[in-house]
């Protein structure tokens, strides 16, 4: 594929490379930071950015949101977009919210334990507490 | 040059308090323990800034960043393949949604299809999700029950102080707000909740908002204000029930889907709110575990207890 084919499809594709880009932001941020609370918020943007691809994924130009205006008027496919990523992204959404709470929560335990956010800190502490 | 004083009061806010690291070091995950063995005596930055630990992070670092743009490309050339953004031949529309569309009204009975998906079609899979929800909301007690192992004399004082401060000087523009707002923030909460099988929303959605509602009644009244609707007991009673509900209904559902047996609980005329069999008792059941969830979230984070 050629370079500027391939900048074509990445525009057409604009909301999956938009959550890949946000995706590796994330993915940088769990690297990089040593701060407990920044990497549950790096994990947040990781999150955040499946959820954004997977309904970019159910989207079809022209269809609209799958909720029956008629009931009377039998469904076709032809008019409602796709409901089944809406209904994936919801069990998502559930699952990182509890997922954060309890990481959060963990983070706040150790704090109050070792008084610092920084996991090196954490980790020479424990050593120097288990010594 | 100097950072400003204002940013470094940040930054040791952001980091939280104890020395922060002027230079945070680079250590991936795994690496880093075995390289502060030696020396975990002296801590501090001098550790991590040392000659040996310096080049082991600069490292690290050049490797996390390569992972990351490897990472990175890899997956912006596999988009660049995807099918195109919202064409007619999105891999989203299969069968599998052509049955969900054309047969889900009569099936199930509720106009939004979504709802219908997640709440009988995938209804073990929202089963299990609110399992993780409940499971979410105990490992959080378990983790921050306020009990004599965890707390000290002083947290204890502090958070009588906090009350005590509260108390005295309830913030005047908070408090008129919220009688007027809680009732409505009420009411529509309610309303996507029970109505999340014709329109937008939902139990998750419908919770969310009353769980909120809950957590503006103790910022602005007091949680001895909360406390007296809603306590430990009530907390638990609704936690345990409502997923109990949820078991029974959609293990119901299940085995009459399964044997081909007849289901007696009507489905009801499509658009109308009692309608669409179990959906409105499972997204009630449902809004009530997630609203105990957020506030139990937040009343524990906060206090520690309930």
């Amino acid at each position: 594929m050629e370079l500027g084919e391939l900048m074509r499809h990445l525009l057409e594709n604009r909301f999956e490379t938009a959550s890949v880009l946000l995706f590796v932001v994330g993915l940088a941020g769990m690297l990089f930071n040593r701060n407990l609370f920044k990497k549950v918020v790096s994990m947040g943007f990781m999150d955040s950015a499946i959820f954004l691809f997977l309904t970019s994924a159910g989207f079809v130009e022209g269809h609209i949101a799958p909720i029956i205006a008629d009931p009377s008027v039998p469904a076709t496919m032809e008019v409602y977009s796709s409901p089944l990523p809406a209904g994936l992204v919801l069990t998502g959404i559930v699952v990182s919210v509890s997922f954060t709470a309890f990481s959060l929560a963990l983070t706040q335990r150790l704090y109050k334990k070792y008084h610092s956010l920084n996991i090196d800190e954490i980790m020479m502490r424990a050593q120097k507490s288990e010594d | 040059m100097k950072k400003p004083l204002w940013y470094e009061k940040l930054e040791h806010w952001v980091e939280g308090d104890g020395p922060t690291l002027k230079e945070p070091a680079a250590h991936v995950e795994g690496k880093s323990s075995p390289a502060d063995t030696p020396s975990a005596g002296n801590l501090g930055p001098s550790l991590l800034r040392g000659s040996g630990g310096s080049v082991l992070s600069w490292l690290t670092r050049v490797f996390a960043i390569a992972c990351c743009l490897v990472f990175a490309l890899l997956m912006i050339a596999t988009v660049a393949y995807l099918p195109r953004f919202g064409g007619e031949d999105v891999p989203a529309e299969n069968e599998t949604v052509r049955r969900y569309i054309e047969k889900g009204l009569e099936e199930v009975g509720a106009t939004n299809l979504v709802t219908n998906i997640i709440l009988v079609y995938r209804g073990f899979d929202t089963y299990g999700e609110s399992c993780v929800l409940f499971l979410g909301a105990t490992a959080v007690i378990m983790l921050l029950e306020a009990d004599s192992k965890n707390t000290s004399e002083e947290d204890e004082k502090e958070l009588e102080l906090s009350d005590m401060l509260d108390n005295q000087a309830r913030n005047q523009i908070l408090g008129h707000i919220a009688t007027i707002l809680m009732p409505v923030v009420m009411l529509y909460g309610l309303y996507i909740l029970c109505n999340g099988h014709l329109s937008p929303g939902g139990g998750f959605a419908g919770g969310s908002i009353l769980g909120g509602a809950l957590i503006l009644c103790e910022n602005a009244f007091g949680v001895s204000r909360v406390r007296s609707f809603f306590n430990h007991r009530i907390y638990h009673i609704i936690k345990v029930g409502a997923l109990i509900l949820y078991a029974v209904l959609i293990c119901y559902t299940i085995y009459v889907g399964a044997n081909g047996l007849p289901n007696i609980i009507p489905l009801g005329k499509p658009g109308s709110i009692l309608s669409a069999g179990i959906i409105l008792p499972i997204n009630i059941a449902v809004g009530l575990e997630v609203a105990c969830t957020m506030y139990a979230f937040y009343t524990y984070f906060g206090r520690g207890e309930l």
